[in-house]
């Protein structure tokens, strides 16, 4: 008997033990909580977020493609990175980084503030993704073509393979949503962004301007692919009596010289250990330096050689000799690393001077009645000028040379030969990814040459990117890749 | 009935005591049939009695029995029991023979359970000590590599403290753990293996330009604590450890005291001391080629800052080189340096000493154990100091309770080299240095034209492009201190014979703490030709602390029920509880600004905001489980086991799982004729299992969240704040709140067989793993708004055999044995299905070439840019230039798992000799060299100067014509063009196979007979040697393929130009007291 009863106390004491931990409180197992993440951010963190986002695309991974497709800059011969963009053999992993940075960081995060910004009657937030978004959409559309639209950003509702849209269509539909960004602007909505606005402080006024010059930007692309909906556009925001962006008023992103917060490109030349890739190209310096142009630009957009001339890399010639003498990239570019001035660079979204030739241009083809060509057209070389820190004595006698002079007696595809070739100068090193896009358009300038180390033979040039390897590798809907050389939708010249 | 008995039995007893006044003394010594030297330690018991004593050291013994005593009973672990009837003599001399089977028998299982192998349904293998210790590896993963069929070893670099990997059976986890799980004496230690981004915010792969091995945590324990290693080949065999099993575990007993039997008397204490050191060298160098030096742009420029080979051929002549400096220039013969890269490394010296002291009496033991390894690595400035103390001890308590603690704590400081490529890189330094270059000569850094100058902001190097290697090692600092104390405390209480109840609680603490000190300077040339070349770098300073506790706890109760003769059973139910916390503190001065000041390493330094994360990971988990095994007339056996977890991170509903498992074996030579089994099959088994495995998911995974914004191009980021704004964006991963538990189910069946009185015996298995329901970051294009999902999908097989084979061909009556062993494992692996509409899932590699798990190949699959070829496998040319053209899309290019896993060894034994030799080998598999890429690059590969760099036509090279066509090419191609542009990553990817001496040591135990007038009890001295030799694939003439940049992950088959891997031979003495 006595046996028994000690087994019962050890199965008892047994039992009390598996039943004390087991039994333990209720939310024992409750610790699935990120402490590492925010549960939640609110629209004034996320608006930076996006800007800075798209920034650091057209003012990195763009400008440098950009730049070097739009013969501002080459590849140096002393180092490497760049050959496979001279050589218009990209790989297609070359554009993973700015596509996801364009989609899930910058436009998903706008997506974010416009649901959360309309929900509680911040309209202003609301107003500034829109305008963004169909800023962003346009980047994207203009290179890539047809690109993930009207399912894009819906991972979250289980669309996790986007079909891709026409290209038309992204322009229809990035078309209204600026308008519905237009008609959100309020500049006397109370509530507004400050400074977690990085590109206008909150200035919905700046904004209504910048919406509206995006929108003369989208019809102006489509000049030669639908040059009815182009005039229609145009015409209607010329009824409107809309205003767009003017002197000192560029849609821009400042940045200090803190690591981490100065101007994207710098920062990407910096982490590949201050290496001058980028080299001036004499597709730029020898029109600049023409003995009829003299742009005195040039000493600005331009570091000058270590031997202290002027003197520019034949595009693409990257086989030459190590020691060949080349000038650089200018500290406005952010583009020279051995100075840290470099850093201050700002990224340009849209400037004034674009506005202005934007706006001539739409004048010159007779669509913007209220505006006046050749005054838009010396008004975006003034602001170009005034920009970069040249006087009005500067900006009259380079004005006043008869190759520069607007061509007022001249055809229609002269005029638009001067102001798309003076527009490419005024974008020189600050957007070169929108110079790379009005030269497939326009055919200005018309003395581009073909890379020395092309791959596709003396006469073809790249006309678009190519999708990146992750949308190959994970899209389901993916389309197929584009060859380098396969022209978008608007680019029917 | 059994109650009488025990009676019967205490009268017995009580009855011989009583007759102690008539007795005799019989004294005698037992010696060993292998040498025939006396044998210590055996029991020698009056047969029927608890009347015992041992033999001493030299075999000798004496035992007072009563006169009426009939036979003595002779016993010992590994020898065959001797019963001697006595007769009239007092003086008995006995030979014990070895017991190679019994040996064998017995066999640590899942949580510390001592089973016998016959009665396990499933594949196991047990490496005593003495194998384990045969090639001094430092590291007991690695010591394992060849000696146990199934296990994939793959070791770093071989040096002590370097990562390593164990895979059993295949990988089975798309994205998780596919390593074995590490026991230590019952309890589950962390292996982790931390990279620079693991455990913080980012989830990418590892950083390029930032490779260092900090090793993985299996490695901590000391492997002269160790008495043996089983290895749990299936999850059948691990079902009782719960989901982290499911990949098969490593279970290491440590040594422990021995304890006295009752009746001896006196107590014997034992003193070990075990001593080495230990040289190494590098394993396996690149081949370079002599041919071609200095230079750029294939022979026509000669540029004395180039870091490229392309330049003139040799011819001898004495040239400037490097920079001019005060009008001085150097001169020196424009000829190869064959070994220059072999100079700059040093002999590695290792030394390695270790005290164990153990001891026991009737009711207690304990072990205690010291180790010291104190190694200067191969490249210079490396160190890696490892301490190791160790307590286990064991008493039985008055009150039926018995109690055992081991405890190990580990400290280990090393300053370690970098791998991967750009300034911290020493490999990147020495693979690009031209032919002709003499690094060796680049020691002396005050050197005007080997040095930097920090008050003058000027270097004289002669690279523009490279830096000094010395200046590398001596300023970019990697150290790392680790302090761990793993432990485990355990009360077992058996008053009844039918009911075990034990409670073990395991703890495993350490802190590993990482600092990289990288120094700040920009140097401008002297020399104006080199104008425009500054050597530029921002410095760093960054602390990476890791901080782990983990507690693990389980409570088991055992039933032994004998229901018949013929049939016993044993039921054990336990519970478990275990919680697992990771701290991990990272600080970092501005990514992009650096250090304000030079050479002043402080957070407090950063040249802007400094980068600052900490994270913390909290898991929990409770299981139940029971173990049921019966036999039936000790060879058929049966055992079931069921669990049910709990997890933590899983949703509410799903949090709780269960699965379970069935094993059965049959030893049939039980039935055979007993004559049969003596001369032909002493053992024969076949075994059966099936298993299902449940597993949870990461921590953290069910929500959405956003995070401080990190906008990162690929080269250069932005970083918030921006100035005073804050950011923050929507997580780029999307959470599953759905997710459920995934599971592994396996089924094996095996064979063990055994000959001619144990002379061969094989070990046969089939196996087929499917993991299923896994849950894994499915990547999104990014398109869709996030860059990955969290969702339960994909199936994963592995279809395999695994056969050991041993024999032992020798066996003389002289002592001289010869035994032969091998192991041979294939495995087929295939990722079986991912998610619709996705077939691949990348697991690692960086742009251009991918390792993947793609449906229908082998996981760990490479895709790469490629040769374009035709439909013919002809490589299509561009018709202007000769060259190859590339693929547009990344191409399939094998996969790292190889084909085949096999290994060869011996052992030779003849008096107090040893000799002991394993081969081990893989066949089949690649890996990217990125070795070859930047040796193709700077044109230091033998394949560089194929034709002697004149232009050639590509062999069958086709171009395409208008129509889609394809005809011969005649163009030729210049070689540096696709050398140093054109060659893309798919070209990179190499053969993996290899066969490597694995291990090589002559030892000698000196005879007892020499030492009776030494202190000593016995003393061996033995040389010994592992990764003493490597065979490669023809086309790998450029590492060994077992180096890798990505430690014990997944992304395996990886050399970014990782550390070079060494050789290490070396003298062993060890002495007991």
């Amino acid at each position: 008997m006595k046996k028994n009863k000690l087994t019962i106390k050890v199965l008892v004491l047994g039992a009390i033990l598996v039943g004390s931990v087991s039994s333990c409180k209720k939310d024992y197992f409750d610790i699935n909580t990120d402490p590492n993440y925010p549960a939640n951010a609110d629209v004034e963190q996320l608006l930076p977020s996006a800007e800075a986002a798209i920034a650091h695309v057209i003012g990195n991974n763009f400008q440098i493609v950009g730049g070097l497709y739009s013969q501002y800059w080459t590849q140096s011969p002393a180092s490497s990175q760049y050959k496979i963009y001279e050589q218009y053999s990209p790989a297609a992993s070359d554009f993973d980084f700015p596509w996801q940075i364009m989609y899930s960081d910058a436009l998903f995060d706008l997506k974010t503030i416009d649901t959360k910004a309309t929900a509680d009657g911040r309209l202003q937030y609301a107003a500034i993704s829109k305008i963004l978004t169909a800023y962003s959409f346009q980047v994207l559309t203009d290179n890539f073509g047809d690109i993930p639209y009207s399912q894009a950003l819906q991972g979250g509702e289980g669309v996790l393979s986007p079909k891709y849209d026409a290209q038309e269509a992204v322009y229809n539909g990035i078309i209204s949503t600026v308008k519905a960004g237009i008609a959100l602007c309020d500049e006397n909505a109370e509530v507004h962004p400050g400074s977690d606005d990085l590109i206008f402080g909150g200035d919905m006024y700046l904004w209504r301007k910048f919406g509206n010059t995006i929108l003369l930007k989208m019809y102006l692309r489509l000049s030669e692919v639908n040059p009815t909906l182009a005039q229609q556009g145009i015409s209607e925001l010329d009824v409107n009596a809309a205003e767009f962006l003017s002197y000192e008023e560029s849609a821009k992103i400042n940045y200090i010289s803190q690591g981490g917060n100065t101007n994207p490109l710098f920062s990407a030349i910096q982490e590949l250990g201050s290496t001058q890739n980028l080299v001036a190209s004499a597709t730029t310096i020898d029109y600049m330096s023409d003995a009829n142009i003299n742009d005195p630009r040039m000493e600005v957009l331009y570091q000058p050689a270590l031997n202290g001339s002027y003197v520019g890399l034949p595009q693409g010639l990257y086989t030459a000799s190590a020691s060949t003498p080349t000038a650089y990239p200018g500290l406005i570019t952010g583009g020279y690393a051995a100075d840290e001035t470099s850093a201050l660079a700002p990224v340009v979204f849209l400037s004034g001077s674009e506005s202005f030739f934007l706006q001539s241009e739409a004048a010159a083809r007779g669509w913007l009645a209220s505006a006046d060509a050749q005054l838009n057209y010396e008004a975006g070389i003034e602001e170009s000028f005034t920009t970069l820190g040249f006087t009005p004595t500067d900006i009259s006698d380079y004005i006043a040379q008869t190759a520069i002079a607007y061509p007022a007696a001249g055809t229609t595809q002269d005029k638009i030969k001067a102001i798309i070739t003076q527009k490419w100068l005024s974008l020189c090193g600050t957007e070169g990814i929108e110079a790379w896009a009005e030269w497939r358009r326009t055919g200005y300038p018309d003395f581009f040459v073909v890379s020395a180390n092309s791959l596709l033979g003396p006469t073809i040039f790249p006309a678009r990117l190519l999708y990146p390897s992750a949308e190959v590798t994970r899209n389901g809907n993916f389309p197929g890749q584009k060859l380098i050389y396969d022209k978008v939708w608007w680019d029917v010249n | 009935m059994r109650k009488a008995i025990t009676l019967f039995a205490l009268l017995l007893a009580i009855f011989s005591l009583q007759a102690s006044a008539q007795d005799r003394q019989i004294t005698g010594k037992v010696i060993s049939s292998q040498d025939n030297l006396g044998i210590p330690g055996v029991t020698v018991l009056q047969t029927g009695t608890t009347n015992a004593v041992v033999t001493d050291i030299d075999g000798k013994y004496s035992i007072t029995v009563p006169t009426t005593a009939k036979q003595l009973t002779f016993s010992s672990m590994g020898m065959k029991t001797q019963t001697v009837e006595l007769g009239t003599s007092n003086s008995i001399d006995i030979t014990m023979e070895m017991d190679a089977k019994k040996l064998e028998e017995v066999i640590v299982t899942a949580n510390a359970i001592t089973r016998e192998k016959r009665s396990l349904g499933y594949a196991t293998q047990q490496v005593t000590s003495t194998e384990l210790r045969n090639g001094q590896n430092t590291n007991v993963i690695s010591s394992l590599q060849g000696k146990v069929s199934g296990v994939n070893v793959s070791s770093n670099s071989g040096a002590p403290g370097s990562s390593n990997r164990i895979v059993i059976r295949g990988g089975t986890s798309l994205t998780g753990q596919n390593q074995a799980l590490i026991v230590v004496d019952g309890v589950p230690i962390n292996n982790s293996n931390f990279r620079t981004n693991d455990g913080r915010n980012s989830s990418t792969s590892d950083d390029l330009n930032n490779q260092v091995d900090y090793g993985n945590r299996g490695n901590d324990i000391n492997p002269d604590d160790i008495e043996s290693v089983s290895v749990l080949k299936g999850p059948a065999a691990a079902a009782l450890y719960g989901s982290r099993a499911s990949n098969g575990a490593i279970l290491i007993t440590t040594k422990s005291g021995k304890r006295v039997t009752a009746g001896a008397g006196k107590s014997k204490s034992d003193i070990t001391f075990n001593s080495s050191i230990t040289f190494s060298n590098v394993l396996m160098l690149p081949e370079f080629q002599n041919q071609f030096g200095q230079g750029d742009v294939d022979n026509v420029f000669n540029d004395r800052r180039e870091n490229f080979s392309w330049g003139l051929p040799f011819d001898g002549a004495l040239r400037p080189w490097g920079q001019e400096i005060n009008g001085q220039q150097r001169i020196k013969p424009y000829s190869a340096i064959e070994d220059n890269t072999k100079d700059f490394f040093e002999t590695g010296i290792t030394t390695t000493n270790n005290i164990a002291l153990s001891g026991g009496s009737e009711k207690s033991s304990y072990f205690l154990s010291i180790g010291a390894t104190n190694s200067n690595g191969i490249v210079p400035t490396s160190s890696y100091d490892k301490y190791n103390v160790r307590f286990n001890g064991s008493t039985d308590l008055s009150n039926h309770f018995s109690t055992s603690i081991n405890v190990n704590y580990t400290n280990i400081s090393s300053v370690l080299p970098s791998g991967g490529q750009k300034e911290a890189s020493i490999y990147d330094q020495l693979l690009q240095t031209p032919r002709d270059i003499p690094i060796v000569e680049s020691r002396d850094l005050d050197n005007v034209f080997n040095g930097y100058n920090d008050l003058t902001h000027t270097y004289g190097f002669y690279g523009a492009y490279a830096l000094n290697p010395y200046f590398t090692l001596n300023n970019f600092k990697n150290t790392n201190d680790v302090d761990r104390v793993i432990g485990n405390f355990t009360v077992s209480y058996n008053q009844f014979s039918w009911m075990t109840i034990t409670n073990r609680f395991g703890g495993d603490v350490y802190t590993d703490r990482r600092y990289q000190k990288w120094k700040k300077y920009n140097y401008a040339p002297i020399d104006p030709f080199y104008a425009g070349n500054d050597q530029i770098f921002q410095g760093k300073y960054s602390e990476d602390l890791y901080n782990n506790v983990g507690y693990n706890n389980d409570l088991m109760v055992t039933f032994k029920r004998t229901f018949s003769e013929k049939i016993k059973g044993t039921l054990l139910v336990g519970q478990n509880i275990r919680q697992n916390t990771l701290t991990n503190t990272f600080a970092q001065t501005n990514a992009q600004g650096g250090l304000s000041l030079p050479d002043y390493y402080n957070l407090q330094n950063s040249n802007g905001a400094a980068l600052v994360a900490n994270n913390l990971t909290k898991t929990r988990n409770m299981g139940y489980y029971a173990d049921l095994n019966l036999s039936y007339s000790n060879y058929l056996f049966l055992g079931i086991t069921g669990r049910n977890d709990k997890s933590s991170t899983l949703p509410t509903e799903n949090s709780s799982y269960f699965y379970s498992s069935v094993n059965g074996s049959f030893v049939f030579s039980e039935l055979l004729k007993e004559e049969t089994r003596d001369k032909i099959l002493s053992y024969g088994k076949i075994r059966a299992s099936y298993a299902k495995v449940g597993n949870d998911a990461r921590a953290y995974v069910t929500s959405d969240k956003y995070a401080k914004t990190t906008i990162d191009g690929g080269w250069g980021s932005t970083t918030f704040p921006l100035g005073t704004v804050v950011g923050y964006s929507v997580f780029d991963q999307l959470g599953n709140p759905d997710i459920k538990p995934e599971f592994t189910t396996a089924f094996e069946i095996g064979t063990e067989l055994s000959f001619f009185k144990d002379r061969i015996t094989i070990d046969f298995s089939y196996y087929q793993n499917k993991s299923t329901d896994q849950i894994i970051p499915l990547a999104l294009p990014a398109s869709a708004g996030y860059t990955s999902k969290i969702i339960n999908t994909g199936e994963v097989q592995n279809k395999g055999i695994e056969i050991g084979l041993r024999g032992t061909p020798i066996l003389t009556k002289s002592g001289l044995k010869v035994e032969l062993y091998g192991t041979y494992t294939k495995n087929t692996n295939e990722v079986v299905s991912l998610y619709e509409g996705v077939d691949q899932l990348v697991i690692g590699g960086f742009s251009g070439m991918a390792i993947v798990a793609q449906v229908g190949k082998e996981y760990g699959a490479f895709y790469a840019t490629d040769l374009l070829t035709d439909p013919s496998g002809n490589v299509v040319v561009d018709p202007s230039t000769g060259l190859p053209r590339l693929s547009t899309n990344l191409v399939y290019k094998g996969s790292y798992q190889p084909d085949f896993i096999a290994s060869f060894g011996t052992n030779v034994t003849y008096k107090g000799w040893t000799i002991n030799a394993l081969f081990d080998m893989k066949q089949g598999g690649k890996y990217y060299s990125r070795n070859k890429d930047l040796m193709d690059f700077v044109g230091t590969a033998m394949e560089t100067t194929t034709n002697n760099r004149e232009d050639y036509v590509w062999a069958n090279s086709v171009v395409e014509n208008p129509d889609g066509s394809f005809s011969p090419n005649t163009t030729p191609f210049h070689q540096y063009d696709y050398f140093t542009a054109v060659i893309p990553n798919g070209q990179h990817l190499i053969d993996a196979s290899y066969v490597k001496l694995r291990e090589l040591s002559i030892g000698y135990t000196f005879p007892s007979k020499w030492l009776a007038k030494t202190p000593f009890g016995s003393a061996s001295l033995g040389v010994f040697g592992n990764n003493l030799a490597i065979w490669t694939a023809e086309e790998n003439v450029y590492g060994d393929p077992e180096q890798n940049s990505s430690g014990s992950s997944n992304a395996q088959g990886f050399d970014y130009s990782s550390n070079f891997s060494q050789s290490n031979y070396g003298v062993n003495l060890k002495v007991t007291f």
